[in-house]
């Protein structure tokens, strides 16, 4: 089977899981909305019921998206886990010992749950030397506490907005040992300074996170992190003043709590949206900052070894000729195998390798940006390759072209124009030999009807290619033009010097095309500049007249602009045309000046 | 010039039909000793140094590059021989080319189309002509030249007679004061009175010799300012 049809199953597989889970997710939310619907242990049951119900949505819904971009990653189910879990907790809303006992354990596991994701985001487990062992102490220090509470405490901790009986609750179900109001106290307590404590070390490794991190994961957690901090904090605060007091904390904290629960989904996937975003306004801007010039291997591999925060990334390309990778200098190169240190992004396009990133394996974390923002890579280099060889092509159509034009006036000049001139001579020397009559005067037709061939071969000749362009260079060419004109015309030439051959003849015939635009549209009166010039490797012209003029829109392409246009695209330079009626006309173009050649073929 | 009147001519020619066409009409030439016929433009350069002809007769076009040897050559010959007198000979109808041969002075050169060699009196006039250090334009060129200024509708020739046009593109020939009298059977004061006037209405300064007039009127009529560059 296909790669291709492989991938293509695995994403239809995997559609429906995320389907499946979702349906799940809104068959739990109802169940969490109906244990709650009429519970005496909450005040606003139905408003809070629907909340939780919602709550549970939010989980399930955002965890399965993520899902849904990012199936290589265990972060969406993960993400979709924390309302499940939820689920549980809503148990603590029926009003019997049991479910309630249930509810508050399921909350404490709860915490540990958020701990394990907020630590872990943007993967999917945690992956330092400090996150795991953080994850672990967390989890032991909670079983341990939940189990000392459990057994000797009568009323359990209160457990934040999110369940909210006091001074309803029910009583503890597991209590094993009577004890006096001070030992359930003493540990309440302790539960809710362990919760805060592992708040406290979520907020820490993820600024540390934030702080550490590549330019793009910095933009992924950045905003889980303010979340976290708000969340954590109203969370605590409520715990703290319902432990500490026998009232129920103020309307305003209860909502902040609520609000910054819904806030966590919504910051985990803003968050990696935020990253998909800077990628692609870094590629964005490396495109800008290229400008007009085609990016090179070279200037993508600086781009993204800067964006994805690796200095030691490094870009190998795809050789089809080859069937191997290059290196951004076109030196042959072998991608490393993955070790614990490296990896190897393939990039595949068109079911054909296309680009390799080799880089450090802790932006594994972010396969999905280093995907996008090496395929975008490699679109971005294919259409400049793609724009490279159309340019060769052209050129070597209009080089291939100048050759013919130059071989063709040059079997001419030494072929039928020289055995005509010959002819001519022989006629003149015949008729020097024939006394005057008939034949002479024949012989004297016969020479005018040669010269007028001999002047027509000519001028097909020069029309074919101008000599004089070859040795003498463009101004002197076209002011033999000029020389020949019915209109007058001035050549200003500020410099130009001479240039690649396929170079001159584009633009001779170019200002030939528009000289005789200037004599055919622009009227009787019109006088026509030439001017050439150089800047740096450039040739520059442009042709002005102060005739009639003409309406680009009105006109469209229709009077020559075409192969005007060709003619100077073709040599890889551009033309511009400006004309408005009664104002006259300009063409102005420019053409890479390319390498004159040798100086021994060419004029004075 | 040898003493007895007699222009001594070398040839560089790489066609073989026009280098034998030219031979044999110099070789029937009265008053003209053709000293030797080259093919290419090394040859000829080693002819010159070793005859010191009157005049070199060259193709412009010849091996190696086939590009523009004669003029190079002409240009050449004017630091090292600038007594010797050249008529370059080529294909184009090319004013352009006319005005890189002036380019290094006007004196001693001439431009001939080919096909002006089937009028022996023209190849003469032209040998004759450089060798005595003045300059020759074909009057094929000239046509052409004055053609397009006189389709100009607002180009200074416009204010010229027709008389005068006519003596313009005689004085572009060459041709002396005293010939123009000749052909047109004017006297030679009337000739110089439409000289002026031609000068002053194209905005010429006064210029005494033959060459120095060609080179304004060349300059002028191949579109480039009459002071020169």
């Amino acid at each position: 089977m296909s790669t291709h049809a492989a991938a293509a199953e695995a994403l239809e597989r995997r559609s429906s899981q995320v389907l499946a889970l979702t349906l799940a997710g809104a068959a739990v939310s109802c169940c969490v909305i109906w244990l709650g619907w009429s519970s005496p242990l909450i005040s606003h049951p139905h408003a809070a019921s629907i909340i939780r119900g919602l709550f549970v949505a939010t989980y399930v819904g955002a965890g399965a998206y993520a899902w849904s971009r990012r199936p290589s990653s265990q972060i969406g189910p993960l993400i979709a886990g924390a309302g499940f879990v939820y689920a549980f907790v809503a148990l603590a809303a029926v009003d019997a010992p049991l479910p309630y006992t249930v509810g508050r354990v399921a909350l404490a596991v709860e915490v540990l749950y958020f701990a394990f994701l907020f630590v872990s985001f943007p993967r999917d487990r945690p992956s330092t030397r400090v996150e795991r062992p953080f994850v672990a102490a967390a989890a032991g220090a909670t079983i341990v506490v939940w189990t000392v509470t459990l057994a000797l405490v009568e009323t359990l901790p209160s457990g934040g907005p999110l369940i909210d009986c006091k001074p309803n609750c029910p009583s503890n179900a597991l209590q094993v040992v009577e004890t006096p109001d001070r030992v359930t106290s003493a540990l309440g307590g302790l539960a809710t300074a362990f919760t805060l404590l592992i708040a406290v070390g979520v907020i820490t490794l993820l600024s540390r996170k934030a702080a550490s991190a590549t330019l793009i994961r910095r933009r992924v957690v950045v905003p889980l992190l303010y979340v976290s901090i708000v969340f954590v904090a109203t969370f605590a605060t409520y715990s703290l003043v319902s432990q500490l007091s026998d009232h129920q904390p103020s309307a305003g904290l209860r909502v902040a709590g609520v609000v910054g629960a819904f806030a966590v989904p919504l910051a985990l996937l803003y968050g990696q949206l935020r990253g998909r975003l800077f990628a692609a306004a870094s590629l964005w801007r490396t495109m800008g900052r290229a400008g007009d010039r085609p990016v090179t291997p070279g200037q993508m591999e600086h781009f993204l070894a800067e964006t994805l925060g690796d200095p030691s990334l490094q870009l190998l390309i795809w050789s089809a000729e080859r069937g191997a990778y290059d290196d951004v200098g076109g030196q042959p190169v072998e991608p490393p195998e993955p070790s614990a240190s490296r990896s190897v992004t393939r990039i595949v396009q068109a079911e054909a390798p296309s680009l390799a990133l080799v880089h450090d394996a802790e932006l594994d974390d972010d396969v999905e940006a280093v995907r996008g923002l090496g395929a975008a890579a490699a679109t971005l280099l294919e259409n400049v390759t793609l724009v490279q060889e159309l340019q060769a092509s052209r050129a070597r159509i209009v080089d291939s072209a100048e050759q013919e034009r130059h071989r063709l006036e040059r079997d001419l000049h030494d072929g039928a124009q020289q055995r005509l001139t010959n002819i001519q001579l022989k006629l003149a020397r015949a008729r020097e030999h024939v006394p005057d009559g008939e034949l002479r005067a024949e012989l004297a037709e016969l020479a005018a009807e040669a010269a007028t061939a001999a002047a027509e071969l000519r001028a097909l000749a020069h029309g074919i290619y101008p000599a004089l362009l070859h040795d003498a260079g463009l101004a002197p060419a076209l002011r033999s033009v000029a020389s020949s004109a019915t209109i007058p015309i001035q050549i200003v030439d500020r410099g130009a010097e001479r240039a690649q051959a396929g170079t001159e003849l584009a633009i001779y015939f170019c200002v030939l095309e528009a000289l005789q635009n200037v004599v055919k549209h622009a009227g009787p009166e019109a006088v026509a500049v030439v001017t050439l010039s150089r800047a740096d490797n450039t040739i520059e012209f442009d042709v002005q007249d102060d005739g009639a003029g003409f309406d680009p829109a009105a006109q469209g392409d229709g009077i020559g602009l075409v192969s005007m246009r060709d003619r100077i695209g073709a040599a890889g330079g551009t033309l511009e045309i400006r004309s408005s009626p009664g104002t006259g006309t300009t063409v102005r173009g420019s053409v890479p000046a390319g390498d004159p050649g040798p100086e021994s073929d060419r004029a004075l | 010039m040898s003493g007895d009147g007699h222009i001594r001519v070398v040839v560089g020619e790489d066609s073989f039909l026009i280098r034998e066409a030219i031979t044999s009409l110099l070789e029937s030439t009265e008053g003209i000793e053709l000293v030797a016929a080259c093919e290419d433009v090394d040859a000829l350069r080693e002819t010159i140094e070793a005859e010191r002809p009157d005049v070199v007769l060259t193709d412009i076009r010849m091996p190696p590059t086939h590009h523009d040897e004669g003029i190079k050559l002409a240009t050449e010959l004017r630091k090292t021989r600038p007594e010797i007198g050249v008529v370059v000979l080529t294909q184009h109808a090319e004013p352009g080319y006319a005005a890189l041969l002036f380019d290094s002075g006007s004196e001693g050169r001439a431009y001939l189309l080919k096909e002006s060699l089937k009028d022996r009196a023209e190849l003469v006039r032209a040998l004759r002509a450089v060798a005595g250090g003045g300059s020759v334009v074909d009057p094929l060129v000239v046509e052409q030249l004055l053609a397009a200024r006189t389709r100009r509708e607002d180009s200074r020739l416009a204010s010229l007679t027709r008389r005068e046009l006519e003596i313009l593109g005689l004085i572009a020939e060459g041709r002396s004061n005293a010939a123009i009298a000749e052909r047109l059977f004017v006297t030679k004061r009337a000739v110089e009175r439409h000289i002026n006037s031609i000068f002053l209405k194209l905005g010429l300064r006064e210029a005494e010799n033959v060459s120095r007039r060609v080179k304004a009127a060349l300059l002028y009529l191949s579109g480039e300012n009459a002071d020169g560059h």
